[in-house]
């Protein structure tokens, strides 16, 4: 299950791995005006600090989900650095960065373009584009299931339909999710 | 949809769910990690239901965060408004209190050393990942998590690759920027003077900034003085002038 540090009990934490949107936003309201600082000092405008800043909110959400942050701090300093480091990538994205001492790990390296999405991996937007490709009934049963984590029951209700034909439809949702996401990555 | 043979089971897609959204009790749990290990079809078929489930999420996630975004640009421009006249009070304050102390209080407080820092330190931004090479994938993976802000797994991952033997300036320096950064300015000085120790290091001006601003972060002046006049970098010869005893 790959390497994971020592945890302890943090609620912020948990509300993260479970989606909980008052939780999340509560630590993205508090941590994007501090932000929004910095980058305006830092030469930056309101557009680029809200898509640097929502990249980190992911990263953040995607390091805690994977155990990769070992809960001793607040999540909204831990947020806060990914983002500045983002920033700083981001200034220096298209500036020559500097090589490395002989012993092995040398790289005279170009930093690459400046795009602001560059750290999506190519397999996570394969996944992001097969989901774009999906229809809108199975994107909205989805993301109700597996985003919002609603019972399978609230989601029937939801989408006017019963419960045992809501579990069928998601099985094939994903089925269909996974055979759009081979295509897509066989053909480009 | 089509009636292609199916990739997974409902009972496996079941198991991948609870497992992903926390639903099962430790024992099943532990069960079910050790069977991914054993058998690498389940893992397999295990992690594409993962990439899709995550991919499900973050879209969520995604679509949520413009909502997020509403809520700071209106309550963004009520604190502005708030703030200015708080602002304007304290500004007013202020400088009633510096004519009051003939004008020089401000930048002789105790933190005057510590502001400094906090305004000038921002950590290397690291370098760029390679992941191809897997000789230095273990270097890379805690770049990667270096980059990210997770300073004490970078760090776990470098000492455990220094006590292995592997010994170079590069690794040093990140070390000494990962502790650093983890607001642990004595050992980040520990590996910075020993990268300067040898002839001809790697990163020599930025070991000596990084250097400067560990002894200024302990409010050693003098110390901080001393090494940021080694380094050549532009922003050391800024900082050592504003630098107070």
């Amino acid at each position: 299950m790959g390497k994971t540090l020592q945890k302890i009990d943090n609620p912020q934490v948990t509300a993260f791995k479970n989606n909980d949107r008052q939780a999340m936003q509560k630590v993205y309201e508090h941590t994007y005006s501090k932000f929004r600082n910095h980058v305006f000092k830092n030469s930056g405008n309101e557009a680029e600090a809200k898509d640097i800043f929502q990249d980190a909110f992911v990263a953040c959400w995607r390091n805690i989900k994977d155990d990769k942050f070992d809960g001793t701090g607040s999540i909204e300093a831990y947020l806060y650095t990914i983002a500045r480091n983002k920033w700083t990538d981001h200034l220096r994205s298209a500036r020559f960065r500097k090589t490395v001492g002989p012993e092995g790990l040398s790289k005279v390296v170009q930093e690459e373009g400046d795009d602001l999405g560059a750290d999506l991996d190519t397999k996570r937007q394969t996944m992001l584009r097969a989901l774009d490709q999906l229809g809108d009934a199975c994107q909205q049963l989805l993301g109700l299931f597996y985003y919002e984590r609603k019972t399978m029951k609230q989601v029937a209700k939801d989408l006017g339909i019963a419960a045992a034909s809501a579990r069928n439809k998601k099985y094939r949702c994903m089925e269909r999710l996974r055979s759009l996401a081979e295509d897509l990555t066989k053909n480009g | 949809m089509d009636r292609e043979e199916a990739y997974w089971t409902k009972e496996e897609q079941g198991l991948f769910e609870r497992y992903l959204m926390d639903q099962m009790e430790p024992g099943e749990k532990a069960g079910f990690e050790s069977s991914i290990i054993s058998n690498p079809t389940l893992n397999a078929k295990f992690l594409e239901f993962k990439a899709l489930f995550r991919a499900i999420e973050e879209a969520g996630l995604r679509h949520a965060m413009e909502d997020f975004h509403k809520g700071v640009q209106k309550d963004g421009k009520e604190r502005r408004l708030v703030k200015t006249s708080r602002a304007v009070f304290r500004m007013a304050a202020t400088i009633a209190l510096l004519m009051a102390l003939g004008g020089v209080w401000y930048f002789y407080t105790p933190n005057a050393n510590e502001r400094l820092f906090e305004a000038y330190y921002v950590p290397d931004p690291g370098l760029p990942t390679v992941m191809g090479n897997s000789d230095n994938y273990d270097f890379y993976r805690a770049m990667v998590a270096y980059k990210q802000g997770d300073y004490p797994f970078a760090i776990e991952a470098w000492e455990k690759l220094r006590s292995k033997g592997v010994a170079n300036d590069t690794l040093d320096y990140f070390l000494g920027s990962a502790h650093l950064a983890n607001d642990q300015p004595d050992k980040g000085i520990e590996y910075f003077e020993g990268i300067l120790d040898k002839e001809n290091p790697a990163f020599t001006d930025e070991a000596f900034f990084y250097l400067g601003l560990a002894y200024l972060k302990k409010d050693e002046a003098q110390q901080a003085r001393k090494y940021l006049k080694e380094s050549d970098l532009e922003k050391a010869k800024v900082l050592v002038e504003k630098i107070k005893d």
